[in-house]
């Protein structure tokens, strides 16, 4: 097929839109931590979009998306880029030149391991981090993506996953839970330290993320047009939902609707859609949001409140428990009506899919939360995870990078 | 009463309000505030560039205490925020001085009653 002028521009804003959600991320997080700390959750952002983009361009993509060896991994054709075109498609996406496919795919390889910087917020050493967020990709999330997306085992098996939420929430979400439980709690854990020291900042971060999630989910149809059209609906409702859902139920637990409360409700509701936001109508989208705000706030609750997890910004709620949530409901209510290349729920008449996304789901936990364990310990042999403890009370920004963020 | 102010790093603030709050303090003021002394500088960096400042960041605190708590509080404060290490900056001071008159502006009470 020739290269469309059409989608090309859609597909080029698109990779604008995404690359714009990693330092959201760290808008968001900044926010939501203590001020001595916000630096450094900017910084882990910021460098992971530098890092991570570099990686993907030397490996990552040929990893990914190059012909597999047997559906494991992809060969080295495509290391550096190399042969991937650009004044023709590949076959992935047949209307947009194969560099813009290349690129569009780096923005979600940087972001993924960055959402775990969430649950190791305050206490994880710099150069650890350096070298987690690349082991991470090339152990979890560059298999696991080609395995789903790259014509790997599980796509051949039938797992659906439009956006991301099997190979980046369900992945990110459950390597959190791992890296909070590896690494500890914050020191003095509990109300004094949970201080949000600029929500203005959060909602700041909230709202870039909110809408450079239309070009991580619309962006998925590789091409402009009504797929599009429906995927962006989609993904608005399921968010727009799931934040009043938390409004709703922050406002009945505290007596007061919290600010810090709904944004966390539309990020959940974002990354519960994602996976399934190119198989569904709105329709299911507005129940598939209120479902997304019920499990992620009481998720939070049982975690952080109950068990006493810290991971700092519930990202295994946030996005693990609701990327998983999404995967199941393209088992449930995913039609061929919204996507012909598509999968069919079981309401729609295949219970068989259910099925298949849960091996999905299961491989891909599994592999984010085993994966983050052993790279976790091996690093805490080797260099340590975290800061000393006078560290972690002077703040992170001062101590591991001899800057602040404020000034008095 | 006494008035016991008391320049310390921020970073042993928590631990401190903590132990003063078990002592039985009634309340406290806090500051962050930045000051210099000695040859005491902040070691950061601009850039990759590494600068000092003479400005180094504190917190300050101040507290009113019946004169019976004094020796408990300055124990616990030279107990808590000191740190022992050499460094950027040094572990802080305490000034004391007197109090004649405290008012507690709801309940009118007057002195020892009214800073409890």
């Amino acid at each position: 097929m020739p290269i469309d002028s059409g989608d090309t521009s859609w597909m080029l804003i698109c990779t604008g839109l995404v690359m714009l959600m990693t330092p959201a991320l760290g808008f968001f997080e900044a926010g939501l931590i203590r001020g001595k700390n916000s630096l450094s959750i900017i910084m882990q952002t910021f460098s992971g979009l530098a890092i991570l983009s570099v990686l993907w361009f030397v490996i990552g993509f040929t990893l990914v998306y190059a012909p597999s060896y047997g559906g494991i991994i992809g060969r080295l054709d495509w290391a550096f880029f190399n042969e991937v075109p650009f004044k023709t498609s590949l076959g992935y996406a047949p209307t947009i030149p194969g560099v813009t496919f290349g690129t569009y795919q780096m923005m979600f390889a940087v972001i993924t391991p960055l959402l775990i910087t969430g649950a190791f917020a305050e206490r994880l050493k710099w150069s650890s981090f350096l070298i987690f967020i690349i082991a991470w990709s090339l152990i979890v999330y560059y298999p696991l993506a080609h395995w789903v997306w790259g014509k790997g085992w599980l796509a051949k098996l039938g797992v659906f996953d439009f956006a991301g939420g099997i190979v980046i929430h369900t992945s990110a979400g459950m390597g959190s839970l791992a890296a909070a439980l590896v690494l500890g709690r914050r020191r003095d854990f509990g109300p004094d330290i949970m201080v949000p020291h600029n929500i203005p900042l959060a909602v700041l971060g909230a709202a870039l993320l909110w809408i450079g999630w239309f070009g991580f989910n619309a962006g998925s149809a590789l091409a402009s047009g009504s797929l599009a059209a429906n995927t962006l609906l989609v993904s608005h409702i399921a968010s727009a939902t799931s934040a009043t859902v938390w409004i709703l139920l922050s406002w009945k637990r505290s007596k007061k609707a919290s600010t810090t409360a709904v944004i966390n409700g539309a990020v959940a509701g974002l990354a519960g859609v994602t996976p399934a936001a190119g198989y569904i109508t709105a329709q299911s989208s507005f129940f598939l949001g209120i479902v997304l705000g019920l499990v992620s706030y009481y998720a939070i609750l049982l975690l952080k409140e109950h068990w006493k997890i810290d991971d700092a910004l519930d990202v295994s709620s946030v996005h693990g428990i609701t990327g998983i949530v999404g995967s199941l409901a393209i088992g449930l209510v995913a039609t061929s009506f919204v996507n012909p290349n598509g999968p069919t729920g079981l309401f729609y008449g295949n219970p068989m899919q259910l099925a298949i996304q849960a091996v999905g789901i299961a491989v891909a936990a599994a592999l984010g939360f085993v994966g983050t364990i052993v790279i976790m310990k091996i690093i805490n042999r080797t260099i340590g995870l975290r800061v000393e403890e006078h560290e972690e009370d002077i703040g992170l920004d001062i101590a591991q990078h001899a800057e602040r963020a404020y000034v008095e | 009463m006494k008035l016991v102010q008391a320049i310390i790093r921020a970073e042993r603030m928590p631990d401190l309000k903590a132990h003063l709050r078990s002592i039985g303090v009634g309340g406290m003021t806090v500051y962050s505030v930045s000051g210099w002394s000695k040859k005491r500088e902040l070691h950061l960096q601009w850039r990759g560039q590494p600068v000092s400042y003479d400005l180094v960041p504190k917190t300050k605190f101040e507290i009113v205490i019946p004169d019976e708590q004094l020796d408990s509080v300055i124990r616990t404060i030279t107990e808590h925020a000191r740190t022992g290490s050499s460094g950027d900056h040094g572990d802080g001071i305490i000034f004391v001085s007197t109090i004649e008159h405290a008012i507690n502006i709801a309940t009118l009470e007057k002195d020892e009653k009214g800073i409890i």
